[in-house]
């Protein structure tokens, strides 16, 4: 009897504490009503056990204790609910920045992208490249990417008035207070007026997503100190930078000519300042612009290679020469060490591989490689052989089909597969595996585009000679076992967006970051609606207009979004696979291959086993 | 081709309910053929029903007719779709279980015969040996006429048994059996998973593999990572599906592109792969590409790889030419249109073949087994005479 009044009165109570959330009589007569049958259920109770001997103090006394315990429990549940609230909060807050366990230790392509943006609107924009720290929030402003994309002031005034549910960190003085504004006012024209085109492609288009992974400390750091130094950088280097991070120069040789190019430029443009000497200055001022070029790739093994050949090249001059004179110098030597280390070692790599190339013979690559290319073309075109070549390429860059449509052009039979299919390719009568490379590490590992190892192995099993054609620029003094430890991770949104019925038509992730940023802003949309809802009348009429007014605009923009991306492709199954906490998908660059499963190393040094890296790395040091 | 093909015998007697069942058989061909039902689970079960009616509407005058009538049908469904093998496997088991039960039936009969007459003493002692297992001893192997059961049917029209029921009943326990495949497979595979370990499966297709590793995560609560390989081309909207499928089971899933596999082997504990076909020596067909590098990725560094496969998909066929159980297909999904002068040659692998060397156990839902052993399950289920249904019978 007592637990059944007990759990009514467990039932009323959240009525009674809360009673703003029910507002109304009819609830409120039930509330009474409910307090009347306790009351009477209690009298009914203390007559019996005023009946059974227990007196009416030591009932009230019971009665109390009671109470409290319930009030007590009640707290802590209350308690251990916000308890997980804030944990949850705590996990969503973490998911925002997704990295799997297996990779945690490598820095996510979002990360890369959020550090660009912000350094990216601080060097392009001159209205956000007065704002220095803070101005991370400001990833607004148009970047090389596109094109400028210039915001009008007419709009900014227009904005500036409303107030974003921006967070940001104020390191502010006071003097720079205005540009601060203007700068959330630059943010928030992306996210909150409707009047802006959104333009697919254009990097203002960022969803919070991204923004979110600004908010790691030592990201914000590293930012902090690239921004310091911006007035360093120079225009040529940023717009190589972000080539490099889109992938537009791919490949660690075209990276590396890429870069050396870029320095040659540099180098002409170079002012030595007052007081100190280019050889002492000069090292400083490359330092800063390799920074900002780390942040688009990690630096390929080849660049690290020429910097250091730079760097060492740099501290030779006597400070007695003119700058004009070092500056020209310089920009020869760069020039002549490209020449020799890529053009003139291929010319050496391609004559010494083709007398490992037996007429009519097959030849399995993997990917795409400069050299390898020219080798082949050599050996069909100058030297006629007749010779079959079977490309095996991979998702998600194709890199291989460049490289076939090469060869096609010229005439070579080739076969074009995927890694997929590699069991059947091996039992075509292959001769030769042929292996480009990306890095060959000091104790003999093969460091080169995810897939090459399981090629290198499979053809290892069948007893089939693996080569790999490499520049003795290539040699790494690292060492590594697995390809987990160091790897480069790209962007996993690269993965997801596949028409199934036609794999290969489409493979762009370009509408991803689009239409994240239209779902979110959806959702922002309905949670300001939302807010809005219980204010004061004046101010919810005005609001409701300026929704319709936003709805109309808006939906005639999503329709048209929607409209676009429905053209372009169909559902993807993996959409919103950021939403799903224990989902991930790994993009790695790069893997490592055994020194057994390698037969051959083919340099301009000659060919070599693989564990003859480090010998040609101590031998040739000094000329390298 | 189905009229000709058809015995004679049987158009002549019912033609309604012939006519019936050679339309259901017509479409069904036609469905193999175009490959419009898929999955070897869909095709057992559809194969079996097929069966039931044909047994039904069929007309035999001895157990023999029935058995070659059987093997016809067997034979021009495997002759629809070769690489279809789930057809081929059930029909073969019906009449494993058919043939014993005609033993069976032929030894009680004799049994029978010899109380009555005593003189028959010859004939008696043949009849009274021990059905023993077709390879258990040469001694049997060359006591046992085969020819017995064959004449001893012709010579008579009526049996005791009746093997209509005896047939429809064998497809009923078939079909339960096959239904119910999965609880057996999960509860042996479920010990073969420890806490935390990173499994990897480049068969995201196999719903055996999604059931299973969906069970080890709720019943058994182990948590643990699962890494699925995209099998781009082919299996890639498989492998989403499956991915967030098990990502919704709370179930950590990071999809791999199918190159990261080497890559990433060193740190997985065990590959799973779902099979299409078992066949004889412990070899498997899967239906996705892309499959046999992954395993000899595990062998080269000693992961152990564990298929799992309903008894249904034991073949009783050696695969002596690979190549002609590997499905390819069209190019299109490997090279968009291209201009024609420049035409390239292209491989377009859907299924593939995992030799016996590359897998460490076969999960069955009857137990677990090496890949050595599969060929003893096998002849528990099928008799030799059975294995090639285009043959003549003996």
């Amino acid at each position: 009897m007592s637990d059944t009044a007990a759990t009514k009165e467990a039932n009323a109570t959240p009525a009674v504490t809360d009673p703003t959330t029910t507002p109304g009589g009819k609830k409120l007569t039930n509330k009474e009503l409910k307090e009347l049958k306790k009351q009477e259920e209690a009298a009914k109770r203390s007559a019996k056990k005023q009946a059974s001997g227990i007196s009416v103090e030591q009932q009230q006394a019971q009665a109390q204790a009671k109470r409290d315990k319930k009030q007590h429990q009640r707290e802590k549940q209350q308690q251990e609910l916000k308890k997980k609230e804030t944990q949850q909060q705590k996990l969503l807050n973490n998911k925002n920045v997704k990295k799997t366990s297996l990779f945690s230790h490598l820095e996510t392509t979002e990360e890369r992208r959020a550090t660009l943006l912000a350094i990216g609107s601080a060097l392009n924009s001159p209205r956000a490249a007065r704002i220095t720290a803070s101005g991370l929030m400001v990833p607004v402003v148009a970047s090389a990417l596109s094109g400028a994309k210039v915001y009008t002031t007419s709009n900014l005034a227009h904005n500036v008035a409303q107030t974003t549910a921006i967070t940001s960190t104020p390191t502010e003085t006071g003097s720079e207070n205005n540009t601060v504004d203007l700068a959330k006012s630059l943010a928030s024209l992306s996210l909150e007026n409707n009047d802006v085109n959104v333009v697919p492609g254009v990097s203002s288009i960022i969803p919070d997503a991204l923004k979110k992974s600004l908010d790691s400390p030592e990201l914000v750091s590293n930012i902090k100190e690239l921004l310091v130094n911006k007035d360093f950088i120079h225009p040529v280097i940023s717009q190589l930078t972000f080539n490099l991070a889109i992938y537009k120069i791919v490949g660690s040789i075209p990276r590396c000519i890429a870069m050396l190019e870029a320095f040659q430029i540099v180098i002409k443009d170079y002012k030595t300042p007052k007081g100190t000497t280019l050889s002492r200055n000069l090292t400083n001022y490359l330092s800063h612009q390799i920074d900002l070029l780390k942040r688009a790739r990690p630096l390929s093994v080849t660049m690290g290679n020429a910097i250091r050949w730079l760097k060492q090249e740099i501290s030779h001059i006597d400070p007695s020469t003119a700058d004009n004179e070092a500056k020209l110098d310089l920009v020869e030597k760069i020039g002549l060490f490209a020449k020799e280390k890529i053009e003139l070692a291929d010319q050496l790599i391609i004559k010494n591989a083709s007398n490992q190339i037996e007429d009519k013979s097959t030849i399995v690559t993997f990917g795409s490689s400069k050299v390898l290319t020219e080798l082949i073309l050599h050996n069909t075109r100058v030297l006629k052989k007749d010779l079959e070549v079977i490309v095996v390429d991979s998702r998600p860059l194709f890199e291989g089909k460049k490289m076939a449509t090469i060869l096609r052009e010229n005439g070579v039979k080739v076969i074009y597969t995927l890694i997929t299919s590699l069991d059947t390719v091996f039992n075509m009568g292959v001769d030769y595996v042929f292996l480009g490379a990306h890095s060959i590490l000091s104790n003999g590992f093969l460091y080169s585009r995810a897939g090459t190892a399981m090629i290198a192995m499979s053809a290892k099993r069948r007893n089939i000679p693996v080569l790999v054609c490499c520049e003795s620029l290539k040699f790494s003094q690292r060492v590594q076992l697995d390809s987990v430890t160091y790897n480069e991770l790209a962007d996993p949104n690269d993965l997801v967006p596949i028409d199934y019925e036609s794999p290969m038509e489409r493979r762009s992730s370009k509408g991803i970051l689009l239409k994240q940023f239209v779902k979110e802003r959806h959702e922002h949309n309905i949670k300001l609606e939302k807010e809005n809802a219980p204010k004061g009348n004046k101010q919810q009429q005005q609001q409701q207009q300026k929704n319709k007014h936003n709805k109309d605009s808006q939906g005639k923009s999503e329709d048209s979004t929607a409209k676009d991306t429905d053209n372009e492709q169909s559902e993807n199954v993996l959409d919103d696979w950021q939403k799903l906490a224990s989902l991930n998908i790994v993009n790695i660059l790069y893997d490592l291959t055994p020194p057994e499963y390698i037969n051959k190393v083919i340099t301009e040094f000659g060919a070599l086993p693989p564990s003859s890296v480090p010998v040609i790395l101590r031998e040739y040091k000094g000329s390298a | 081709m189905s009229a000709q093909s058809m015995p004679s015998l049987v158009s002549n007697n019912h033609p309604t309910a012939v006519t019936e069942i050679e339309v259901s058989i017509d479409s069904f061909i036609a469905k193999l053929k175009r490959k419009q039902i898929s999955g070897s689970y869909i095709i057992a079960l559809e194969t079996l029903q097929l069966l039931k009616r044909f047994i039904s509407a069929v007309r035999w005058s001895n157990v023999n007719e029935l058995i070659a009538q059987i093997r016809e049908l067997g034979n021009r469904l495997e002759k629809a779709n070769p690489t279809a093998f789930g057809c081929g496997n059930v029909i073969k088991r019906i009449l494993a279980v058919l043939r014993d039960e005609i033993e069976e039936d032929m030894r009680e009969t004799m049994a029978g015969q010899g109380n009555n007459d005593t003189n028959n003493n010859t004939n008696n002692n043949n009849g009274l040996t021990p059905a023993e297992p077709l390879i258990s001893s040469m001694f049997n192997l060359l006591q046992k006429p085969e020819q017995n059961s064959q004449d001893f049917y012709e010579s008579r029209a009526k049996t005791k048994t009746d093997f209509r029921q005896v047939v429809i009943q064998a497809i009923k326990d078939l079909i339960d059996e096959i239904k119910n495949i999965d609880d057996g497979i999960q509860q042996i595979a479920v010990d073969l998973i420890h806490d935390h370990e990173i499994l990897l499966t480049p068969t995201p297709e196999s719903k055996t593999v999604l059931k299973f590793l969906i069970r080890a995560r709720e019943r058994a609560n182990r948590t643990f990572t699962v890494l699925v390989t995209e099998g781009f081309p082919n299996n890639t909207q498989n492998a989403h599906d499956f991915a967030k499928k098990l990502a919704e089971h709370d179930i950590e899933t990071i999809i791999i592109p199918d190159s990261a596999v080497f890559a990433l082997m060193s740190r997985v504990g065990k590959v799973i792969i779902g099979t299409k076909t078992v066949f004889i020596n412990g070899g498997s067909i899967v239906s996705s590409a892309g499959v046999s590098s992954v395993c000899e990725c595990a062998r080269e560094f000693k992961t152990p790889v564990f298929a799992v496969a309903g008894l249904y998909k034991l073949s009783p066929l050696y695969p002596f030419n690979v190549e002609k159980f590997v499905e390819f297909g069209g190019s299109q999904h490997i090279l968009p249109r291209m201009d024609p002068r420049n035409r390239l040659d292209t491989i377009n692998k859907i299924t593939d073949y995992v030799p016996p060397e590359n897998i460490d156990i076969y999960i069955t839902n009857i137990g677990g087994f090496a890949p050595s052993f599969i060929y003893r399950i096998a002849w528990d289920n099928y008799k030799q005479i059975d294995v090639h249904l285009d043959g003549k019978q003996k």
